[in-house]
């Protein structure tokens, strides 16, 4: 059944560090509304996907969350800012319908990509991690881990195309 | 290790996409060129959806390594 760490109460402890959350969202967002909103969104999937992951740091993994939220929603803030024209402050549609963080999370998709990625070979999945997670180049990616960028380029392509085909099999 | 794609073009574009996103903003002109690609072909554009959601989901995966402490 369920390892230990699992019944560790996630929620809760993104309540009690919700503050600190916040600011980190800040802090790569430099705006607090666009902060306030990646971190409500961060507390509907953690809520909503509870109990799929088996998480040795829940602590460290909401900080994760937080900031590819973050990150994500910063890029697509550069992206979108060339698609329409410039939003009024309090003008936002909300949830952006139809953008990635406005999908509900499956808890079956997240279990599904979660052990897509936990059968890719250790330096696909190394590579996959420091491109998805740490934001690395290609070219520091190669040259930490010895191998050419156009390597690192078709090691992500085949994390992707694995928890693809996981998704696409249910 | 992936389960043959290759012959998926829409999917490898829009997966060579995220990783560009990933890797910088966008500038004008590729945003263009990300756009006309997106317009070109409903393939395109469910291909590329398909593939922000993986993306996102990717994000939710907790790391593997020892992970930084938050903070």
């Amino acid at each position: 059944m369920l390892p230990e760490e699992q019944s560790v109460d996630l929620s809760t402890i993104f309540v009690t560090h919700r503050t600190q959350l916040r600011r980190a969202a800040l802090k790569i967002l430099g705006d607090s509304a666009r902060a306030e909103d990646v971190v409500q969104d961060a507390y509907l999937k953690i809520t909503e996907t509870e109990g799929v992951l088996n998480l040795k740091q829940p602590l460290a993994y909401l900080y994760q969350v937080v900031r590819n939220l973050a990150i994500d929603r910063h890029r697509r803030a550069a992206f979108e800012g060339g698609l329409f024209e410039p939003e009024e402050e309090g003008l936002q549609v909300p949830g952006h319908a139809g953008t990635p963080e406005a999908t509900a999370i499956s808890r079956q998709h997240l279990a599904l990509v979660a052990r897509a990625l936990s059968e890719l070979p250790e330096r696909t999945r190394r590579v996959f991690e420091l491109h998805r997670l740490d934001g690395h180049t290609h070219c520091a990616i190669a040259s930490q881990l010895s191998i050419s960028t156009s390597l690192v380029n078709i090691l992500i392509h085949d994390a992707l195309d694995h928890c693809r085909a996981a998704l696409r099999s249910m | 290790m992936s389960d043959s794609q290759g012959g998926d073009k829409a999917w490898q574009t829009a997966v060579e996409w995220i990783i560009r996103k990933q890797a910088s903003p966008l500038d004008a002109a590729s945003e263009n060129e990300l756009l006309t690609w997106l317009e070109e072909d409903p393939a395109n554009r469910a291909a590329y959806e398909e593939a922000s959601h993986l993306w996102l989901l990717t994000g939710l995966v907790p790391r593997t390594d020892e992970p930084e402490s938050g903070d």
